[in-house]
């Protein structure tokens, strides 16, 4: 079983999009795919129609023997699952950290999963945290959204020396460029020269466009409604590149 | 299961009228598809607890891996009909399956013509919450005519959310009295159409008693054989897997090696005859299979390579493949001759024909198990004393033909099987097996290493060896002989294993008989 965590700590990048999109990308080659949507405001679970709400809350899910499958909902699609957000996830941090081994928390619930799933994407809440820590900790690569933009720039600097502080050799740190304007000077200027910050960015890259946005009003992955758009098509690019990756 | 049996009484259309009028419904378009369960010859993913079922309306496949044993199903899409594990265009299918299917191919065991009307649950979200599908099914039979079965409404609930499904499931038992059904559609289709599924076996192991004659035992025996080259004839005329010619042809030569061996039981003039006809099945069968062999050996010639040489020898697939196919054809012209059906006609007619109540023939009416203790005894006697003569430095034909005389030991021991202790006569097989296993490997090397020396010039005649073939060809035999070596070897620590005190004194005791004065 894979973790792959989409995380930044800016909001509103494209990880959630990045989640959903991939997950279905994945569940269509055959892959048993579970998304963790993170987020206490619960947009993965939104896209997915399902009600952001697990029975007992996050206190529940980090008992010392979780049961987690009581959590795990169907989605649409045969494939994949997800496990919701839930409101009490706000309070994930303050529980982690009164915890005694708060990283084991997350390796307990996932380790319960390890022969049903393939893929694990985790939809990760935009912070700095005992949550986002937990996630490092757990993940096999971090996929990180990034606007081709000075500040978010400087942000996933912020991340990179977040990830380069602790024990975390093994991570793939995997950024891509997110939500590209390729009118924007700016934009175009990153995306052709991107900084050097000693990780290597995908080539692929998501654009910024309306069938995206659209994923609100559908409520459904972008390849389920617009299979043949250019974004679709960015997202299959972006999987394909990440495989390569990390030699999937 | 939720799933239900809809009797003819109530039909479809009020059914699913009156569930969209009671709960939150949404219908897709019905569709028209073919169901295949598929599997290899010998049931080897049914027999892991999977069912692999592929629906298809023709443009596309949804392959299903359905867990006997509660896992979650599998599902992936594809544009054709997967025959090999390659096929399946996903990693993680491939990685899932290799244990179990490796280099076998799948094969249609149950082919449905469905109608299937889906009726999805959805919430206040639009969320789908349980599925219920309508199916009416048909299949064909062996008349070519079409079976209906019974038509079925399964609903299928969505994790974490229950109710829905068991609302539904307790509308159908309240409103229309529906009992759930425990016997699935895929074997109910079986059952329909005698599919006796998980039953494939090449396995001897006939049920004879001690005192039966010689010539009824033999006769049974070889009836179940031509039983089982017959199983095997469709499958190797339309060439889905290697194994069906490879079973057809173990069969073939095991029909020999009993004609051969037990002599003084049938009349002479009827046995020479049929002697020679399956003789010439083994010869027409024979080059077929030695190109399946070679294809099935491909990706390991490969392996032995250097990585950089490793493409180099696609020319020689090429060739096999070509080969293969041409030889095929030889092969079902054989098979669909006259000659062939004839025999088969005339080998079944001699075998049900009754045997006389008294014969001149010394062998015929004694009791099978004394003719079977005499000629596993002096099968094994003259395996011993080849094997001993057996010298560093003999010539390597006399190792293929110890080869030869240890095959037809086992063939003895396997016909047999029953009449002796079954604990101590697998011991005996699996050790003779061993031994077995290094002969074969050393004449299987010998074989290849000339073979390809053949491939070589029939490749340069045909104009399809370049230099850089012909040197990893070069490569390729130079490596196998150096694995000839290895095994002659290995052989003399695997008969001295098999000629041990304790093996001997097994034998002795199981099949010695006083009178037989052959010491060993």
């Amino acid at each position: 079983m894979k973790v792959l965590a989409c995380y930044n700590i800016k909001g509103g990048v494209g990880k959630t999009t990045t989640s959903v999109n991939l997950s279905y990308i994945c569940a269509n080659e055959g892959a048993r795919v579970l998304v963790w949507d993170l987020d206490p405001q619960g947009a993965a679970s939104f896209y997915f129609r399902i009600k952001p709400k697990v029975k007992g809350g996050v206190e529940k899910l980090f008992d010392k023997k979780p049961d987690v499958y009581d959590a795990i909902k169907g989605t649409d699609y045969l494939n994949i699952d997800l496990l919701p957000a839930d409101f009490s996830y706000r309070n994930m941090d303050i529980l982690l950290e009164s915890s005694k081994k708060p990283r084991s928390r997350f390796r307990t619930i996932l380790s319960a999963l390890e022969d049903e799933y393939d893929y694990v994407f985790l939809d990760c809440p935009p912070s700095f945290s005992m949550v986002s820590e937990s996630v490092f900790f757990v993940s096999d690569a971090l996929l990180i959204p990034t606007i081709p933009t000075t500040l978010s720039l400087r942000t996933l600097e912020q991340v990179l020396k977040y990830t380069d502080d602790k024990i975390l050799k093994k991570l793939a740190i995997l950024p891509f460029f997110s939500m590209v304007d390729r009118r924007k000077n700016m934009h175009k200027l990153i995306c052709e020269r991107p900084p050097k910050m000693g990780v290597k960015f995908l080539e692929a890259f998501i654009p910024y466009a309306s069938e995206v946005e659209r994923m609100g009003i559908e409520r459904r992955p972008i390849l389920d409604y617009a299979g043949h758009s250019k974004s679709a098509k960015c997202y299959l690019a972006l999987w394909q590149e990440i495989k390569e990756r990390l030699k999937l | 299961m939720n799933e239900f049996l809809l009797p003819k009484s109530i039909p479809k259309i009020a059914l699913k009228e009156n569930l969209v009028a009671t709960f939150p419904l949404e219908e897709d378009s019905p569709r028209t598809i073919h169901r295949y369960y598929r599997d290899t010859f010998d049931w080897r993913l049914y027999k892991k607890g999977y069912l692999f079922q592929v629906d298809s309306d023709n443009t596309s496949y949804e392959l299903n891996l359905i867990s006997l044993e509660g896992e979650e199903p599998r599902v992936l899409t594809m544009q054709s009909q997967p025959r090999y594990i390659e096929d399946i265009p996903s990693k993680i299918w491939q990685q899932k399956l290799h244990g179990t299917l490796n280099i076998r191919a799948l094969m249609n065991h149950i082919t449905l013509s469905l109608r299937q009307h889906t009726l999805r649950y959805v919430d206040k979200d639009g969320k789908t919450v349980a599925r219920l599908y309508i199916e009416e099914a048909r299949l064909p039979q062996a008349n070519g005519r079409m079976k209906t079965l019974e038509t079925r409404v399964r609903i299928v609930p969505v994790k974490g959310y229950g109710k829905a499904s068991t609302e539904l499931s307790k509308f159908l038992k309240k409103e229309y009295k529906l009992k759930p059904v425990k016997q699935p559609q895929f074997a109910s289709a079986a059952q329909a159409i005698d599919l006796s599924i998980n039953s494939y076996s090449n396995q001897l192991a006939h049920p004879f008693s001690d005192q039966d004659r010689t010539d009824q035992a033999l006769k049974a025996l070889l009836l179940t054989l031509l039983g089982t080259i017959e199983v095997n004839e469709t499958g190797t005329v339309e060439d889905i897997d290697s194994e069906f010619l490879h079973d057809l042809r173990v069969s073939v030569r095991r029909t020999r090696s009993a004609l051969s061996q037990v002599k003084h039981i049938f009349p002479q003039r009827s046995l020479q005859r049929f002697e020679s006809a399956f003789s010439w099945i083994g010869q027409f069968t024979g080059p077929t299979r030695d190109m399946h062999v070679y294809l099935l050996n491909f990706d390991g010639y490969q392996a032995a390579l250097p990585k950089k040489m490793q493409a180099h020898l696609f020319p020689l697939k090429d060739f096999l493949i070509r080969h293969q196919k041409l030889e095929h054809e030889k092969l079902v012209a054989a098979i669909k001759s006259h000659r062939y059906q004839a025999l088969k006609q005339s080998w079944r007619i001699f075998l049900t024909s009754p045997c006389p109540e008294k014969t001149s023939l010394e062998n015929a009416t004694k009791p099978i198990k004394e003719t079977a203790d005499i000629h596993i005894w002096q099968a094994y006697a003259k395996l011993m004393k080849r094997g001993r003569a057996i010298t560093e430095a003999c010539p390597d034909e006399k190792l293929h033909k110890l080869r030869i005389v240890a095959k037809k030991l086992r063939y003895l021991l396997e016909f047999f099987q029953n009449l002796y202790p079954q604990k101590r006569i697998k011991a005996l097989i699996s050790e003779l097996k061993k031994l077995q296993d290094v002969l074969g490997d050393f004449q299987d090397l010998s074989v290849q290493i000339n073979a390809l020396r053949d491939f070589e010039i029939q490749m340069k005649e045909e104009g399809a060896l370049n230099a850089d073939t012909e040197a990893a060809m070069e490569l390729l035999v130079h490596q196998l002989r150096g694995r000839i070596k290895a095994q002659r070897k290995l052989f003399e620590s695997r008969f001295s294993d098999f000629s041990d005190a304790s093996m001997r004194t097994e034998f002795k005791m199981l099949f010695k008989k006083v009178g037989l004065n052959r010491t060993l």
